[in-house]
């Protein structure tokens, strides 16, 4: 992967699609202009006609044998043009004469105490006809309720009699939360409207489309890979998917901002204007949006032979995504941890969580987590796709060829493409089977993850994409300097980064101490503390051994020998510690696994050799469950362990970095720069 | 250079190419003949890393086809009529596209398109969109795409097929320059003297098999045929009747 390359494809593919004008009327104009002017109108005429509607009178017939007197008067009314009729001349109120007919025939006089039985009819389908209804329903009930109070009073009762109870209904939710309501009904589903059709024209147009044009064997006479050229294109997708749904939410703030949608005695009751961190938040999840879609769609449209035939294949792509947002939008889905991983659903609730609660920073996290697996995912098999002989010489493309082993060369590593993948399965299986088995049987299912879910994988897609084993997970021996430096940083790191994590998980975090606790809870849940030798034999084996080596051959293997020598070695050690930072699956473990993830990839990379990294990581868990099990103190006791330690610790870790980073004597063989 | 080793090709049950093997050499013009459905866009997209043998090696400057495509690319020089322009880029920019996905430093390469510009006529229509460019134009374009970043193999399927003689001619001599100066080129045609003209050795293929090889000379001998396009008749199994 080079970003010069990836950069140049998607500057000259947005500058192409920038000279479309149809790109960009559907991608600017649109949702900019017509959609909140198509909001506005159809309110706005709906409005009016809604006066026009009220300020005429209500047509209504009585049909009766003679006049029914009480009837007349409780139905005198500025608003109702009342006739009566006898039976043989009735009306009725199909007919369009009468907006509703009331059938009197069986009329008695009403001071004789009894219950008297009318017919009132009205059609449902007829705007007038259910507004005149509504009238006459109001008069007869409070006609009703006048008769009811003077019989009572008859009976010499008060009205008390017939009310035990006088509920009377407070909203208490402020207006901005009302408004969020309102809000979040109506803006998720126009955002996920908007983004797919911001991307859907290019997707089209960058895949299928170069075929067509049968340009696309001209892009490939260039020495670019098919993942650099899915790459630079998927961002030139996402970046009109983008420009389209922030077009889009510009135009919505303005028109909500501006209260132009709705009538004053409604922004009394609600707050639609759009506090700035909910609008950053928005944008956020257009991202998310615009990244899942785009990929979602450049990969079926890779399939299709012609622009035309893509448009086919796309469609049933968009109703699936449409769909189930249009039901997650429904009142009553709220985002709980199942529907956070569902494509597309996951982003449209979190939307509408913002517009209530305002930005959720725990929910946003596990939602982009969720879709930037996802779409990577996707992504990956469109770079597959892409570069098979098929889709080039422009015959369709199909998945079957994925699984073609003679697509598979031999070589030393594994891709950037093949890593990514392979990590984005390796999240979705410990998210979806891990967290599940785990939570049925604990220690199982841990060593299940690690085993099961972990290692054995790795190891079989190495296998399958025939890479260099010794190449893939640095089997080499370690040297003496870095073993040195593991052992110094594995001592005093948990003391470091603990200590780091609390402060930062302070500042920027709420309750981060409530999840502390929470976690050694679930810690206790999880290990029961060790009673004799054997149990901690069995709890080290589990928390520190295991995990030191599943976690190491996908993290430190696989995915840091992807991307070793291809990008620089900051930038290896940098991402391939956020992946494993994230992998841990929690907001307030982020950093303290990203430092460690940066200080074992270091060893690696200076190495050249897994195991200094499998003895720190070891090293690490191991004093941490030491840390919890062995010292019986409070929260505050421990916290104040910690800072007595620290200045100890600081200076192993700073003996420790620099065993790790002092430059190697000449004659030796060098080891790639940090 | 070009080395081609033993290729096999099936699309299913078809064999497109079969066992073929030939090389070209710096500096020579070798000519891929055969009659439409012979295998020669099938051997030069494989030799242009669009297709994998199914057996064989394709080797291009010593780099594998298979193992190193983007090292084999980069040294190659491609145009086949499937290599079409953007038609909302303009020449100009077309060319910096592509100069950037080989990496050519910026000054370099601005210097390198204002010669090709030049050097093929292009002034006139350098900053249109391509969309609206003729035939000739648009395959003066394609050429100057193919030399762009002065690739020391070329690879050329039909290039003056539906060019005009003024076009035709030009593009020949054009690619008479590239290997008088120094480079591999392989073209495939069925224009009897073009080859004559250009080609110092000749490939013919018929069914994805090799059927003779050498100078139009060696082929005129081997059929007994005073022609070229009798000789080639003949070496396909198809020999002209006599009127």
């Amino acid at each position: 992967m080079r970003p010069d390359l990836i950069a140049s494809i998607t500057r000259k593919e947005l500058l192409e699609a920038l000279r479309d004008r149809r790109t960009l009327f559907m991608m600017v104009v649109l949702p900019i202009l017509l959609y909140p002017a198509l909001l506005l109108l159809v309110t706005q005429v709906a409005m009016v006609q809604q006066q026009k509607l009220e300020a005429e009178p209500s047509r209504v017939a009585i049909v009766a044998e003679a006049p029914p007197e009480a009837l007349i008067e409780a139905l005198t009314d500025e608003n109702i043009e009342l006739s009566v009729y006898a039976p043989s001349i009735a009306p009725d109120v199909r007919d369009d004469e009468h907006d509703v007919v009331i059938d009197a025939l069986a009329w008695e006089d009403p001071d004789a105490g009894g219950s008297v039985p009318i017919d009132v009819q009205f059609e449902s389908v007829d705007d007038a006809s259910r507004l005149a209804v509504d009238r006459v329903e109001a008069l007869l009930m409070d006609w009703s309720d006048a008769e009811v109070t003077r019989r009572l009073e008859a009976a010499g009762l008060g009205a008390e009699t017939i009310e035990p109870l006088a509920p009377e209904l407070v909203d208490r939710s402020a207006r901005t939360e009302r408004g969020g309501y309102l809000l979040g009904a109506m803006l998720p589903i126009f955002m996920i409207i908007t983004v797919m059709l911001g991307a859907l024209y290019p997707s089209i147009d960058l895949t299928a489309g170069e075929r067509e044009r049968s340009t696309i064997q001209t892009l490939f006479t260039a020495p670019v890979s098919p993942v650099e050229i899915v790459a630079g294109k998927y961002l030139a997708v996402v970046g009109i998917a983008l420009l389209s749904g922030f077009a889009n939410l510009l135009g919505m703030v303005l028109v909500f901002g501006q209260g132009l949608l709705l009538a004053p005695e409604i922004l009394d009751q609600l707050d639609v204007s759009l506090p700035p961190s909910v609008i950053v938040g928005m944008m956020a999840c257009i991202v998310l949006l615009a990244l899942l879609l785009s990929a979602v769609l450049m990969t079926v449209a890779i399939l299709a032979p012609s622009f035309k035939d893509a448009q086919t294949y796309v469609t049933p792509v968009y109703l699936v995504c449409i769909v189930p947002a249009m039901i997650a939008q429904m009142p009553g889905f709220v985002l709980d941890e199942t529907l956070a991983l569902v494509p597309a659903v996951n982003v449209v609730l979190l939307m509408k969580q913002m517009l209530l609660e305002g930005v959720q920073p725990d929910s946003f996290v596990l939602v982009a987590g969720a879709t930037l697996v996802q779409a990577s995912l996707v992504l990956v098999v469109a770079g597959r796709l892409f570069g098979q002989e098929a889709v080039v010489i422009g015959d369709r493309g199909t998945f079957r060829l994925l699984m073609a082993p003679s697509e598979i060369v031999p070589r030393p590593r594994p891709s950037i493409g093949e890593a990514v993948a392979w990590y984005a399965i390796g999240f979705l299986l410990l998210y979806y089977v891990g967290a599940t088995v785990q939570q049925f049987a604990p220690r199982p299912g841990l060593i299940l993850t690690l085993w099961g879910l972990v290692f054995a994988p790795t190891v079989l897609v190495a296998r399958y994409l025939k890479v260099d084993f010794v190449e893939t997970f640095h089997l080499r021996r370690p040297t003496v300097r870095a073993m040195v430096a593991a052992t110094l940083l594995g001592v005093s790191g948990i003391v470091v980064v603990n200590v780091l994590n609390g402060v930062v998980s302070d500042l920027v975090l709420p309750q981060s101490d409530a999840f502390a606790e929470q976690f050694a809870q679930e810690m206790e849940r999880f290990f029961p503390p060790p009673e004799n030798a054997f149990d901690w034999i069995a709890l080290l084996a589990l928390v520190a051994v295991s995990p030191a080596i599943c976690e190491e051959a996908l993290f430190r293997g696989f995915l840091l020998a992807s991307v070793r020598d291809r990008v620089s070695p900051a930038v290896a050690a940098a991402v391939t510690a956020i992946a494993f930072g994230l992998f841990h699956l929690s907001i307030y473990r982020l950093f303290g696994t990203t430092v460690l993830g940066l200080l074992m990839a270091a060893l690696v990379l200076r190495s050249g050799s897994i195991w200094p990294a499998v003895w720190l990581h070891a090293l690490n868990n191991g004093l941490a469950v030491v840390a919890q099990y062995g010292i019986d103190a409070e929260p505050a006791e421990a916290e104040a362990m910690l800072i007595r330690w620290l200045p100890g610790a600081c200076l192993l870790f700073v003996a420790g970095l620099v065993a790790l980073f002092w430059p190697d004597t000449p004659g030796r063989t060098p080891p790639p720069e940090p | 250079m070009i080395e081609v080793e033993g290729v096999t090709r099936s699309y299913g049950d078809t064999v497109a190419v079969d066992d073929l093997s030939f090389v070209v050499r710096p500096g020579e013009v070798v000519g891929l003949l055969g009659p439409n459905g012979a295998g020669k866009t099938t051997t030069l997209r494989m030799i242009a890393t669009l297709l994998k043998p199914d057996r064989g090696v394709i080797r291009v400057q010593g780099h594998d086809v298979v193992h190193e495509p983007l090292a084999v690319r980069a040294a190659l020089g491609y145009q086949t009529g499937d290599t079409g322009l953007y038609g909302r880029l303009t020449p100009r920019e077309f060319l910096r596209y592509f100069g950037r996905l080989h990496r050519m430093p910026k000054a370099e390469l601005e210097d390198r398109i204002d010669t090709l510009v030049h050097d093929f006529d292009i002034g006139e229509f350098a900053d249109r969109p391509c969309s609206g460019l003729s035939t000739g134009q648009k395959q003066r374009v394609t050429l100057a795409r193919t030399v762009l970043h002065d690739p020391p193999v070329l690879v050329l399927d039909e290039p003056t097929s539906g060019l005009d003689l003024v076009s035709a001619a030009f593009i020949l001599q054009t690619i008479r320059r590239f290997a008088a100066s120094g480079r591999a080129v392989l073209f495939s045609t069925h224009i009897m003297s073009e080859v004559e003209l250009l080609c110092d050795r000749v490939v013919l293929i018929d069914r994805g098999v090799a059927r003779a090889r050498g100078t139009v000379d060696d082929l005129l001998r081997q059929s007994g045929e005073p022609q070229l396009s009798r000789a080639f008749l003949a070496l396909v199994g198809r020999p002209l009747e006599a009127a």
